[in-house]
């Protein structure tokens, strides 16, 4: 190939040729020494000419942003005829309607032609100015609102005006990332207002951005905690208590979360949040932490709040089952609960040991059955070798499962329930009382110190007395 | 009094950029204008900025500033003069921004504006060179407030120097496309030619560069540069 004129490379530096070309030449330039230094040459030169990405500096941005125009309310050209024309038919429209009992529009640049404020519509007001600001309203119609808000929050002005700046600037450092800012700022409107609204408002600001957006759950409880002195506005103090509940369940304080669940329900009444957050919580407690009675509050507050919301049905039957186990049992049947769903949830060698304890210190528990089935299905895997469907177990295989454990070398506690289990189906299956009984006296004396010794000696008992009843008969 | 006029229940909002949001905030609403600026594109940045946003505005100016200075500076405006020019180049964004229509690089846009603003600079010195002979300006400095005093600094200045000796067209080809990194296809669309023209002059101007900055400069700087590059 010949080598070729600057043009060419220079286009080639540019990347301007076809990429057959590019390629062509790209070979070429490798292999010939004199247009591989005339390309590092001008690539040189570029790399001492081209511009870098230096930016403008932040206070020389800010000088530029301030002279910027309002460009609203300025229209030229045909754009200025279109208004002039809207104007007219505008005001056209609204002689034709003058008097009519037609209702104004909901529209929030109206407020602050409404004078003065009651305390309760202050957070309103607030968000109206939010929207206000957000909508790109005139300086006028704001500033107005600003004034009415002040007014009605404080007499002295002085330091609500400051507040209400600090949370705009608070608004803006957030808006350009600046957590840690903002969480100052919000802090500082709090200050400077206290025992106001505009305090409590910044306040929740602060423990919101705080907990969501820098995971900082104790101090955002803390922010939270002092807001309750200085406002009682409902709406603040209702959203303060969600954050709360959620910053809680954060840090796996789930008995607080269910507390304030509880309040909520109870002050602001059935709602979708809340049923979401119930639902939250209750499988937060039932799955995770084993914290039952907190589990069993918050999906009765679940099905509260949750009764007209067809949406909220996923998951119906999993907690109603779970709910309706919880409210069948007592709280003292909840400790062998806690070590059932505890088994469920571990390694098998733990889980088989958990399975026992639980039937070997609860064996009256209703769980003592199936947690003895599942300590058998690993026994099984151990080399028991008589055979048996551990998930549905016939009441023959049943049977077959106690004789087999009552016979091995369980642990004593299992054999003791085995025994206990086959002196009840006795009971239950043969007229012949007196086996019943010696059955029941065999594990009482056999096991003497187990809980099914006990259950065996009671039960004994039971059978004494119904034949002293019933006399000869039995 | 406040019923017909009652926002619906209000919910305390919060804005926060969306990426760094974590999983307990899926619910919580962010508004509108709650994206950090200095994430997003420069192009949407001139689609906000066409909506009224001053941040956007500002974000766009605060990338694009130097630049704009450099492509004024370097098309033989005087450094005071260039920031006032560059100030207005972005005033009159800011101004036509709601016409913006994302069709190409927004770059091809800023220099279009700020080659606009350098063509009225140039047609009112030719008008006032022929009034008055007196009234030259002499760009000297011009480049002092940008570069520092190395060696790549003095080249700079060097390159500035000789820049003024080439013609318009050349020099705008140079600076688009060499010193601002535009396409042949931009560069063209700004100086209203075919893409082949900005190839043509722009291999002009680097012809004449080479003997002007010869002229100006010892040729150690080439050679330096060559064997950092080399180095690299």
């Amino acid at each position: 190939m010949k080598c070729p004129n600057d043009r060419i490379l220079i286009m080639f530096l540019d990347e301007e040729l076809t990429p057959k070309d590019m390629g062509r030449l790209r070979e070429h330039v490798e292999g010939c020494d004199a247009c591989g230094k005339r390309v590092r040459e001008l690539q040189a030169l570029r790399s001492l000419v081209r511009v870098g990405e230096a930016a403008a500096s932040a206070d020389e941005v800010a000088e530029f942003v301030a002279l910027l125009p309002d460009l609203r309310g300025k229209p030229r050209g045909v754009a200025k005829r279109l208004v002039v024309v809207s104007a007219v038919a505008a005001a056209v429209l609204v002689g034709v309607f003058i008097g009519s009992a037609v209702r104004p529009p909901a529209e929030v640049v109206e407020i602050h032609k409404l004078a003065p404020l009651a305390a309760d519509e202050v957070m309103p007001a607030l968000v109206s100015l939010q929207r206000l600001k957000l909508a790109g309203s005139s300086g006028a119609a704001i500033r107005d609102v600003e004034k009415l808000i002040c007014g009605a929050v404080s007499d002295d002005g002085g330091g609500t005006v400051r507040a209400v700046r600090l949370i705009e600037e608070a608004e803006d450092s957030l808006a350009a990332g600046d957590l840690a800012k903002a969480v100052v700022r919000f802090g500082k409107a709090a200050e400077s207002a206290p025992g106001t609204e505009i305090a409590g408002h910044a306040r929740l600001l602060q423990a919101r951005v705080l907990a969501e957006g820098l995971g900082l759950y104790e101090g955002a409880i803390a922010k939270l905690v002092a807001l309750r002195k200085d406002t009682e506005n409902d709406v603040i103090l209702r959203e303060a208590g969600r954050l709360f509940t959620e910053c809680q369940m954060a840090l796996g304080d789930t008995w607080g979360a269910g507390m304030m669940l509880d309040y909520l329900a109870r002050t602001e009444g059935p709602s979708k949040q809340l049923a979401v957050m119930a639902a939250q919580l209750g499988d937060h407690c039932y799955d995770e932490t084993l914290d039952l009675e907190t589990a069993q509050a918050a999906y009765g507050i679940w099905r509260d709040a949750a009764a007209d919301e067809e949406d909220l049905l996923r998951s119906v039957r999993k907690r109603d089952r779970r709910l309706a186990l919880l409210e069948e049992s007592s709280q003292e049947d909840w400790k062998p609960l806690e070590l059932y769903l505890r088994a469920e949830r571990a390694h098998p060698y733990e889980a088989q040991r958990l399975y026992a304890e639980l039937v070997s210190d609860y064996p009256d528990s209703s769980l003592a059955d199936s947690a003895f089935v599942k300590w058998y299905g690993f026994e099984q895997g151990r080399g028991m070798k008589e055979s048996l469907d551990r998930e549905s177990p016939t009441p023959r295989g049943e049977t077959q499962m106690w004789d087999t454990v009552a016979r091995s070398d369980a642990p004593e506690e299992l054999r003791a329930y085995a025994r206990l289990k086959i002196a009840d189906r006795l009971h239950a299956e043969l007229d012949g009382v007196e086996e019943v009984l010696v059955a029941y006296s065999d594990v009482e004396r056999d096991f003497l110190l187990t809980p099914a010794a006990r259950i065996a000696g009671e039960k004994a008992d039971e059978v004494r007395e119904a034949i002293r009843e019933k006399g000869s008969g039995l | 009094m406040w019923e017909h006029a009652a926002p619906p229940p209000p919910e305390p909002r919060i804005f926060l950029p969306a990426g760094r949001r974590p999983a307990i905030m899926r619910n919580t609403v962010i508004e509108k204008g709650a994206v950090h600026v200095t994430s997003i594109g420069s192009e949407e940045l001139l689609l906000l900025a066409g909506r009224g946003s001053r941040k956007a505005m500002g974000e766009f100016y605060r990338r694009y500033r130097t630049r704009v200075l450099s492509f004024l500076l370097h098309m033989g405006v005087g450094f005071e003069q260039a920031d006032d020019m560059a100030q207005d180049v972005f005033l009159r964004i800011w101004r036509g921004a709601a016409r913006y229509r994302r069709t190409g690089k927004c770059e091809s846009y800023l220099f279009a504006a700020a080659a606009n603003a350098w063509r009225d600079h140039r047609r009112r010195e030719k008008l006032r060179s022929a009034t008055s002979l007196e009234d030259q300006p002499e760009p000297t400095d011009n480049l002092q407030p940008l570069d520092g005093g190395s060696v790549r600094a003095e080249f700079r200045e060097d390159l500035y120097q000789a820049l003024l000796e080439l013609s318009d067209n050349e020099r705008m080809a140079f600076v688009l496309s060499e010193m601002q990194g535009l396409s042949y296809k931009e560069a063209a669309r700004i100086m209203r030619c075919r893409a082949g023209t900005v190839g043509s002059r722009k291999t002009r101007a680097i012809a004449r560069l080479r003997k002007l900055l010869v002229k100006h400069a010892p040729e150690s700087y080439l050679k330096e540069a060559a064997n950092d590059e080399m180095s690299k």
